[in-house]
């Protein structure tokens, strides 16, 4: 276990450390085991496999290559975004995380990916089931095979049919793909769309709910994000430092004896990232236990210059692939709901939680509030 | 370190970092002086290839490949001198040097003996064949620990 910043960076860097669950000596208890049937996805593999893979699937996603994949999601996403709380008119409370954090991370993926509209609400169905295979409190084998196995053949279906006739989106991107490096093949496709979908889910729902469970307990912020609206790039960075949704990384494996900190970690053995326990080290940050987005103002006076990092989304060759639209996806909603809720309150405070505790946050969020503002739109 | 050498870093990075020192020293009284202590990094992009040094591969006798593959462009190039790792050279694999800037500063075995990711089959050194340079002392080297300005410290190792 490694909760210090310096060593955690350190480790993020260091090329004796695997992220292959093969190379576990110890228990892998706990190690996602990925979809049956198909082949590791790139998060859990190393170079060069790892870097290929993700070369390739990075060409479809950011510049140079694809240069406005994520930009070009901001128009809808606001669409998708406001649709969400204009369900709220009429009403004085919902469950954020139900009505708001949770379906707006699918409708992004499917947009992304070029699902079909109509085919959203079976997707939902599969997406719910196989997520449960990270929470140990359902740990329901059978549906998530069953989900698995048919999603693995809905989505076949599709990258065919995109292969045919490919549309704008990404999987259409990667079905086509002429680049330099070669296609994925079938079965890497498949792990591919798998793992965007699973790692872009369940976090950001997390990001969005820890974030307006936040703010709610910080109404002075709330206040001056819904009078200037720009100060949403600085809260969206101090959420992931100070309730980030990715606790810990439990999948790491020690290729040879490490030594760091004045200790050895002896070689096969499983090492486990306190990203959240790093990015509040005291030797790293000043108040690490204050929420605070103007440590984020990069016209602040006196900041330390490595001070303004976190560890939210990981660091090394496996930083997370999504961030860009992550960030967006958590502006976006926190950033209307600041706006566009009147008077907003937390019914329960804490709210319960999810049990995972890989990810955290909670698993409703039931907010009140007077009035909600029209969206700009309408 | 690297042999009692002096050596004329052209890179802006050492400008940048040996300046904060001479800036610190200048305001501060002598029992809080800093000494300049950083390994020498540069890097450069060249044709579409990102290459990165830490280190001073130009005092080697030896050079082996230690993580990915020269055909593919995509490597990590560790240099070594009498047994010792002085630099290291990326190609695409900047995501590495600043765990081998790090071996660098501990004066870690050549050739390196761990197991890491993205291994070659073979990690034999071969001659660095650098030209030859008058070296005044052989047989010690230096040690480098802490990361802040403040805690960075030299130890004088003989073999
Ligand atoms: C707030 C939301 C998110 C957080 C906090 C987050 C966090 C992380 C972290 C900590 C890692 C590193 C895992 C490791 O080191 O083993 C990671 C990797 C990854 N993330 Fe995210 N993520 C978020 C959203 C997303 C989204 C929206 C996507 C997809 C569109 C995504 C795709 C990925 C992928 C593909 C990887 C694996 C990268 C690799 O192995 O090279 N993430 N994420």
């Amino acid at each position: 276990m490694v909760s210090t910043y310096r060593e955690i960076v350190e480790l993020l860097h260091d090329p004796r450390v695997s992220s292959d669950p093969r190379n576990l000596t110890a228990s892998a208890a706990g190690v996602p085991e990925g979809v049956p049937g198909l082949p590791a996805s790139f998060l859990h593999l190393d170079p060069p496999e790892h870097d290929r893979l993700r070369r390739v699937v990075t060409r479809h996603f950011r510049p140079p290559h694809t240069p406005d994949r994520v930009d070009g999601l901001a128009p809808e996403l606001h669409k998708i975004v406001g649709g969400l709380i204009d369900g709220f008119v009429g009403r004085t409370e919902v469950d954020i995380v139900d009505e708001l954090a949770y379906p707006l991370p699918v409708a992004v993926i499917c947009q992304l990916l070029g699902v079909p509209r109509e085919d959203e609400p079976r997707f939902h169905v599969w997406v719910e089931s196989l997520l449960k295979s990270l929470d140990p409190d359902t740990g329901a084998a059978a549906e998530v095979q069953q989900a698995g196995t048919e999603m693995a053949q809905y989505f076949s279906g599709l990258i065919d049919a995109h292969r045919r006739a490919p549309g704008g989106d990404m999987l259409s991107a990667l079905a086509t793909d002429d680049g330099p490096e070669g296609q994925l093949t079938q079965e890497q496709l498949l792990s591919t769309s798998f793992l965007l979908l699973i790692a872009g889910h369940e976090t950001t729902v997390n990001l969005i709910a820890n974030g307006t469970l936040t703010l709610l307990r910080h109404p002075h912020v709330l206040e001056r994000l819904r009078r200037d609206p720009e100060m949403v790039f600085r809260v969206v960075e101090e959420l992931l430092r100070y309730e980030p949704p990715v606790h810990f990384v439990p999948w790491r494996t020690a290729l040879d004896d490490i030594e760091i900190a004045d200790t050895t970690m002896p070689k096969g053995s499983r090492i486990v990232l306190l990203l959240a326990a790093g990015s509040r080290d005291p030797d790293h940050v000043r108040a690490p236990d204050r929420f605070d987005p103007d440590r984020f103002d990069p016209d602040r006076f006196g900041l330390a210059r490595e001070g303004d990092q976190h560890l939210g989304f990981g660091g090394g060759i496996h930083y997370c692939f999504g961030a860009p639209l992550a960030r967006l996806e958590a502006q976006t909603a926190l950033g209307e709901l600041a706006r566009r809720l009147v008077n907003p309150r937390l019914v329960t405070d804490p709210p319960p939680y999810r049990t995972n505790p890989v990810l955290r946050g909670p698993r409703h969020l039931q907010v009140a509030f007077d009035d909600i503002v029209p969206s700009r739109e309408g | 370190m690297f042999g009692y050498q002096f050596l004329a870093l052209e890179h802006w990075g050492n400008a940048v970092t040996q300046a904060e020192v001479a800036a610190h020293n200048m305001i501060s009284s002598q029992a809080d002086r800093w000494p300049h202590l950083a390994v020498p990094v540069f890097w450069s992009t060249q044709f579409g290839t990102e290459i990165k040094s830490t280190g001073v591969p130009s005092v080697a006798d030896s050079v082996v490949i230690t993580q990915g593959s020269v055909p593919d462009r995509r490597f990590v190039a560790a240099y070594g001198r009498q047994g010792r790792l002085v630099g290291a050279v990326t190609f695409n694999q900047s995501k590495w040097l600043e765990f081998h800037g790090r071996q660098v500063e501990r004066a870690a075995p050549f050739p390196p003996t761990y197991q890491t990711v993205d291994q070659p089959a073979d990690v034999r050194p071969v001659p660095a064949e650098f030209p030859e340079a008058p070296i005044p002392t052989q047989a010690a080297t230096v040690v480098v620990t802490g990361h802040d300005p403040s805690e960075r410290r030299a130890e004088f190792v003989t073999r």
